[in-house]
């Protein structure tokens, strides 16, 4: 890899993190600035997270609002060919990205074993690392709710109405952090190159 | 025989030591370096050689720094 095209990964790495750190503050400037004037002003609504058992969601005051979703169990009795096709396919898609994570994670603490982990391959390995965690991941947890919303849908009658897809962004964030950790190690492989002509 | 690097430079340590009637290893004993690094020296593969290596080598060899590198393009 040329020097060029190393700094140019480092410097986009960089300046991703600065956004997301520069939005986070902002975020947290206002929650605290919304908390100020509520106090000062007051009127301001304020919600307390608490658990209840299910029993008294029906005899709740009328000051207290109650879940917007409720986790439930499905349960298909006697399923299709094609029902367990669906289950066994969205659980595979969740053990394979898993497995390729764990692969290279595995080579890579060989390397550490071995007591050389600041090499080429190990750059590779923590950006594919990455790169499964920030398109991987979300892609399979998509593809699971589908799954289990379809699977919901043929086993039940009545209307009942599942959530929506969401978006699952605790992935693509940890993917971030090991870019970042990647461009750390080839920095790492260049400075141990230099090291080992040295003389 | 002089070793080519790829930044250009030269080293002419095989040249000073036969001038001197030195080997290799007699030279590695003097100026407490290995004989694996002054390979890596000798054939060119080094990528950098500190200051202190370079001013051991020519109190050995009794020669300057543009006696052992040289720059060719």
């Amino acid at each position: 890899m040329t020097e060029t095209s190393t700094s140019r990964a480092t410097l986009f790495m960089t300046n991703a993190a600065t956004l997301l750190l520069v939005a986070g503050i902002a975020f947290g400037v206002f929650i605290l600035g919304s908390a100020l004037d509520g106090a000062i002003r007051g009127g301001h609504e304020l919600a307390v997270h608490q658990e209840v058992s299910a029993d008294e969601v029906t005899s709740l005051p009328s000051t207290v609002d109650r879940p917007r979703t409720v986790p439930v169990t499905v349960h298909i009795e006697d399923a299709r060919p094609n029902q367990v096709l669906v289950a066994f396919g969205r659980d595979l898609v969740a053990v394979t990205l898993v497995v390729a994570i764990l692969w290279q994670l595995r080579l890579l603490l060989r390397s550490v074993r071995d007591g050389d982990p600041f090499t080429g391959a190990n750059v590779r390995r923590l950006r594919a690392i990455g790169l499964l965690l920030v398109l991987g991941a979300p892609v399979a947890a998509l593809v699971m709710q589908a799954c289990d919303q379809w699977l919901a849908s043929t086993a039940t009658t009545g209307g009942l109405g599942f959530v929506k897809l969401s978006f699952p962004s605790g992935g693509p964030v940890a993917g971030l952090g090991v870019f970042v950790l990647a461009e750390v190690f080839a920095h790492g492989a260049r400075l141990r190159a230099d090291v080992e002509g040295t003389v | 025989m002089a070793s080519h690097s790829e930044s250009g430079i030269t080293v002419h340590l095989d040249e000073l030591l036969e001038q001197r009637r030195m080997t290799l290893t007699e030279l590695a004993d003097q100026v407490d370096i290995t004989v694996v690094n002054l390979s890596v020296l000798k054939n060119g593969r080094a990528r950098a050689v500190r200051f202190s290596t370079l001013a051991a080598l020519c109190q050995a060899l009794a020669c300057h720094p543009g006696d052992l590198l040289t720059y060719e393009t």
